[in-house]
């Protein structure tokens, strides 16, 4: 193992798929999109290895305060501020990377089905967004990691804007201005942190100190909390720099998971842009921001998350009752997706900030779960919409008879959507609540609400669409083709998979789960006897 | 029961169903009616003869190891102090009841439903959603552990869920579909919440955090977890009785019931009487020790259950739909049963499911039998007369009746006074409760005969009476061996000899020692006491068949008179079902309409896009303002130069002079 730098080939991987592609001729639509199978399938198959691999034990093994990863790669990069190449995964991270490349291959198996303007140019930035979004889950250095976290927003940007409808300037310029101004306000607390703890490591052999941008450097530097001096806006002392830094943070995690009241540039994006673009675009990116609540936010932050535990939850909460009334209220179908998909991220950031390990682990299940059934439900109205040319569900109705199939596998994806018991969204809805209730029981009861309502708007879209007598221009529509199926089938088996067998997910995220939690609770510099998780 | 045994055997019967969904759903299709008519049933039947296996393994298990529990795989582990979940499965006598009950009168109401849906198109369909309804609710009653439970709780609304919309087409089956599933999710979610706050406190008794919601291990910490009438335990109680009420429909969350006779009656037989909806009976009954903890909020379980039973009876007086009325007999006769639970009379509530499941299932059938051969015409004002036609349809209805009224020796009369007479002792509020229960007792007597006065004496009132015929031997056979069964399951297991000595029979010796791990808080009544409920419940009963009789079988016109008397108020409040519905709507679902449109009309563009766009247009606005400055003539930025210099040599001035 030690041979081959397997995470490098999981970025290099889709890079050199891109530049492949630049060698085709602008024509060859079938070779571009096939090579772009392949590259994201060969991403997909290092991953599933790097899984398989994956030792489960390793991080219990590990006793004190620290993150452990696996499959490290560590080489200089800019030496002189102390940013290295860093590449590590551990169990949160892991099931990310999975996600990430199953929505990828997704989206070019899409994308190879149907006609699509610009292959070349579509291909290349489906490619190069995989490259970020892996970068951004495998960097190890706070550097590297802004530096993918702002590289994805390149490509992004060139595929809202001209793949989409006719809102998608407005949308697009939307949605980069936003996350481009959370990302500013993260940049400038990575570079107070990272000085911070340069001084902290200040010596008399060594006065001005090492600066380093290393994850595992800075989760351990006292520096960070140290200073309790309240900095003080138009005369007010307000918060001590380490909770303004993690403001800075959290803005930027917010607004990309995204949080109410920072999620405006959502449903506007998710509307303007195709399916094919969403199930990596819905699949993947919103996640990133939860996983840099748990991998930033509570690593590098324990005392300001603790501070700011009760604001983070009541936005979860805000988020998971807001948006489900939203969904509640719309009537283009793909709206209702994009706020059902806001209010369960807010069970997810609900799940991290109750700052234990049933909720931190139920985060993550939920995490994967949310992908697998926003892509579906995307897929699932973009199929509805091809064949009916419409969104708005007053003009659709009893489509089961006509969509058989359809009907069999949406169902399937609705009450996933909706946290049945049985299907996955239970797993991690259930586990969040319970780690949630064990930090804030008022704030568990109000999600709780939040369930009804989705169970509300989950079946008042399903229904909608299906059910009641048929409108007699959508006689003549037929069923999902077996390529629309066998797209839909692996999604809607994974949703009834981890509801029956959830066990894997936690076998592998539990034990970095354990080290989060831990490090969340404790103060660096704490002993580690005194840092262990409560418990027998 | 060896592990191994109880494992192989807990698996079979649930496979069975289950292979049976997805056989029906896939294959369905394709093979054609034939092919579902006996995979449907005959997966049901096959569960059935594991189950009697299961019977014989339990009855013949000597006394201290009758409750097996074993598990099946380990569902979630995260880690040592955090959620550990394993998918247990429990064969006990309670839950032998419970799956000899869901398998046997399931695999009737299967094979009843291949005649009246022999017209429908969609049959695969419907035996993979029945299939899976019994699967689900055998997962219910076999899980051992909570979140299990849970998982087993939730899919068996969805099976009634799907099977209550199985019309699709029509907006009312939808509507009803979507209002019943709604319903069950706030019992879900309340459930849910119970999980969660048993899980935060449950501890053994070294003071050890316990982190398994495995059903033994609850009980067996219960004691050491909780104190007495504590409110934490109290917190929990009413949360699960919650999501019981959901189930069997118990007020305030009953309206889903009557709606729900919008799917196909086989649907309303097995799932909306039979078994799903005493899923809430069972919970309490399997939660015993928790609810022995907490005396407050199992008196409150008591109360809404007598207060449904009263209220339902009534409502089903004026109720003109042949399958709501039955309906309501079903919510008022679940109310007696959750009653019984909620005084800890745990084995008088399973035996009143036992044979209530009997009884009730052959109602709904024998009046599928009246629908199917009136073309699907329910309105009981429209039909009358069949008994010439369909005698023995009618004479099973009257079975049916019998034993729903409590006429002695019926099966109904054996369970229902047995359970009256824990009224009588249960404690400080007894006369009255008592008193409530033999009202419940006339008002059964009423309804249920009413309706079969109605249906089937009389003139036909429209042609289509005239030309009935009797039901085909599929749908006759099943409502036939159920009506021998609500005839004689209370002789079977209750002689004679017994009832005068008030002894033990079959039902409580089965079942007792289940309950005795909690302490029994309800009190056998003494022989005296119940032979005193016993003459004073069946008196009740027969006022009740009497004055139906008079009323509306020979229309005696005194009686008429006395009906007549009845507050005006009383007569809309039960014709309109107490306006729950319009109550609801009014405060829930409108208000909640309400808010989610103000959300999107105003709050979202308002408030939340509002305050992106104003910070947007600051910015803009200053780049307006600047860009004007950058006219491109050497002369502003020549005028530019010397204004910031002279400023800058005020400032500096300014700042080193002072």
């Amino acid at each position: 193992m030690h041979s081959i730098p397997w995470l490098t080939l999981v970025l290099v991987v889709p890079l050199g798929t891109a530049l492949l592609l630049q060698l085709l001729p602008r024509t060859a639509a079938g070779a571009i999109k096939a090579t772009t199978v392949a590259g994201t399938l060969a991403v997909a198959g290092i991953v599933a290895g790097l899984l398989i691999a994956f030792n489960q034990s390793a991080a219990s093994s590990t006793p004190g305060r620290g993150l452990t990863l696996q499959f490290q790669e560590r080489h200089s990069w800019i030496p002189g501020i102390g940013a290295s190449y860093h590449l590590g995964l551990d169990g949160l991270s892991g099931w990310l990377l999975a996600l990430d490349a199953a929505v990828f291959l997704i989206g070019a198996v899409v994308v190879s089905r149907r006609a699509t303007e610009r292959p070349k140019f579509y291909c290349t930035l489906l490619l190069l967004t995989e490259a970020a979004t892996a970068g951004v889950l495998l960097s190890a250095d706070l550097l590297l990691f802004y530096l993918f976290w702002e590289a994805m927003l390149v490509p992004l940007y060139f595929i809202l804007g001209s793949y989409g409808d006719a809102n998608r300037g407005r949308a697009t310029i939307k949605f980069i201005i936003y996350t481009a101004a959370g990302s500013l306000l993260m940049l400038v607390a990575i570079i107070y942190i990272t000085f911070q703890a340069q001084q902290a490591t200040a010596s008399a052999a060594n006065p001005s100190g090492t600066l380093s941008f290393d994850l595992q450097t800075l989760i351990n530097s006292p520096a960070v909390s140290a200073a309790q001096d309240r900095v003080s806006v138009l005369g007010f002392a307000t918060l001590t720099p380490a909770q303004w830094a993690f403001l800075a943070f959290a803005a930027a995690f917010a607004i990309k998971v995204p949080l109410v009241p920072f999620h405006t540039w959502l449903p506007d994006s998710y509307t303007s842009a195709p399916p094919q673009v969403l199930t990596f675009f819905a699949g993947i990116v919103s996640k990133l921001g939860a996983y840099g609540f748990i991998r930033y936010g509570l690593t590098l932050f324990p005392g300001p998350v603790h501070h700011f535990q009760w604001l983070l939850m009541s936005l979860a909460v805000v988020s998971i009752v807001y948006s489900a009334l939203l969904a509640l209220s719309q009537a283009d179908i793909k709206r209702i997706v994009a706020y059902a998909s806001i209010s369960h991220l807010g069970f997810i950031v609900l799940g991290i900030f109750a700052l234990n390990e049933n909720g931190i682990n139920g985060a993550i299940i939920q995490m994967i779960n949310h992908g697998i059934i926003i892509v579906a439900l995307f897929l699932v109205v973009g199929y509805i919409e091809e064949r009916t040319g419409t969104r708005d569900r007053h003009e659709l109705s009893g489509l089961e008879a006509r969509m058989p199939w359809l009907y069999a596998l949406f169902l399937v994806i609705t009450l996933a959507g909706l946290g049945m018991p049985g299907m996955n969204s239970f797993v991690g809805e259930f586990t969040i609540l319970v780690g949630a209730f064990q930090a804030n029981p008022v704030f568990t009861v109000l999600a709780g609400l939040g369930t009804v309502l989705a169970c509300w708007y989950m079946l008042r879209l399903h229904q909608g669409l299906m059910h009641d007598p048929i409108q007699g221009r959508l006689e003549r529509i037929g069923d999902l083709r077996v390529g629309e199926g066998l797209t839909l089938a692996p999604l809607v088996a994974l949703m009834v998979l981890i509801g029956v067998f959830p066990r894997p997910i936690g076998d592998v995220a539990r034990g970095n789960v354990h080290q989060y939690a831990t490090i969340a609770t404790s103060e660096p510099g704490a002993s580690p006897a005194t840092a262990s998780a409560p418990g027998p | 029961m060896n592990g191994t045994l109880a494992g192989v055997l807990g698996t079979l019967i649930l496979a069975f169903p289950l292979a049976g969904c997805v056989l029906c759903a896939l294959l369905g299709p394709r093979y054609g009616r034939r092919f579902v008519n006996w995979v449907g049933p005959g997966v049901v039947g096959l569960s059935f003869l594991v189950a009697l296996i299961v019977l014989a393994q339990v009855v013949g298990a000597p006394e201290h190891s009758k409750s097996t529990t074993v598990e099946i795989w380990n569902w979630l582990f995260l880690g040592a102090g955090n959620l550990h979940v394993g998918v247990d499965l429990t064969l006990d006598p309670l839950s032998t009841v419970m799956i000899m009950v869901i398998c046997g009168v399931g695999f009737l109401i299967h094979l009843y439903s291949v005649g009246y849906m022999e017209h429908d198109p969609g049959i695969a369909r419907f035996f993979s959603y029945m299939n899976l309804f019994i699967f689900s609710m055998l997962l219910l009653v076999l899980a051992a552990d909570l979140v299990i439970l849970i998982i087993g709780w939730a899919l068996v609304a969805l099976s009634s869920y799907l099977l209550i919309g199985y019309w699709y087409e029509r907006p009312s089956a939808v509507l009803a579909a979507r209002k019943a599933f709604i319903t069950q999710v706030i019992g879900d979610v309340a459930m849910i919440i119970a999980a969660a706050m048993l899980f935060t406190s449950l501890h053994d008794a070294g003071g050890h955090r316990i982190f398994t919601l495995s059903l033994p291990t609850i009980f067996a910490n219960a004691s050491s977890s909780f104190s007495h009438g504590g409110p934490l335990i109290t917190g929990i109680c009413a949360l699960l009785a919650i999501g019981a009420f959901a189930k069997s429909a118990q007020f305030p969350l009953h309206t889903w019931l009557p709606d729900a006779m919008e799917g196909p009656t086989p649907v309303s037989a097995l799932i909306h009487a039979a078994t799903m909806v005493t899923a809430g009976v069972y919970l309490i009954a399997r939660f015993h020790v928790l609810y022995d903890l907490a005396p407050v909020a199992a008196g409150m379980v008591a109360c809404v259950g007598i207060g449904t039973a009263v209220m339902a009876g009534v409502i089903a007086l004026s109720q003109v739909d042949i399958k709501r009325v039955i309906a309501y007999s079903t919510m008022s006769q679940i109310g007696l049963m959750i009653f019984a639970v909620g005084i800890g009379a745990y084995t008088a509530g399973m035996y009143h499911f036992v044979t209530h499941a009997l009884f009730k299932a052959l109602l709904f059938m024998a009046a599928g039998n009246v629908i199917h051969a009136l073309a699907d015409e329910q309105d009981i004002r429209l039909m009358g007369g069949l008994s010439a036609r369909m005698r023995q349809t009618e004479v099973a209805f009257l079975a049916g009746s019998f034993a729903l009224a409590g006429i002695p020796i019926f099966a109904g009369w054996f369970s229902k006074e047995y359970l009256l007479g824990f009224g009588a002792v249960s404690g400080p509020l007894s006369p009255l409760l008592y008193l409530v229960g033999i009202g419940v007792n006339v008002l059964t007597g009423l309804y249920a005969f009413r309706l079969w006065a109605i249906v089937f004496r009389g003139e036909p009132q429209t042609a289509r009476g005239y030309a009935v015929h009797e039901a085909p031997p599929v749908m006759l056979w099943p409502v036939l061996a159920l009506a021998g069964l609500s005839t004689l399951t209370g002789l079977i297991i209750q002689w004679p000899i017994q009832i005068l000595g008030g002894g033990a029979h079959l039902v409580s010796g089965f079942l007792d020692p289940v309950f005795a791990a909690g302490g029994h808080p309800a009190g056998e009544p003494g022989a005296g006491v119940a032979a005193l409920a016993l003459i004073a419940g069946t008196a009740a009963s027969l006022v009740g068949v009497g004055g139906a009789l008079r009323l509306w079988l020979w229309h005696q016109p005194d009686a008429q008179a006395v009906a007549s008397r009845v507050p005006r108020s009383l007569t809309l409040l039960s014709l309109h079902k107490f306006y729950f519905d319009e109550l609801y709507d009014a405060v829930l679902v409108r208000p909640t309409r309400a808010a989610a449109q103000t959300m999107r009309r105003v709050v979202e563009p308002g408030v939340m896009d509002g305050w992106v766009r104003g910070l947007a247009d600051v910015f803009a606005g200053l780049s307006l303002d600047f860009r004007s400055y950058q006219s491109g003539l050497i002369r502003d930025y020549a005028s530019y130069m010397i204004g910031a210099t002279a400023v800058g040599v005020v400032v500096i001035v300014f700042v080193i002079a002072h």
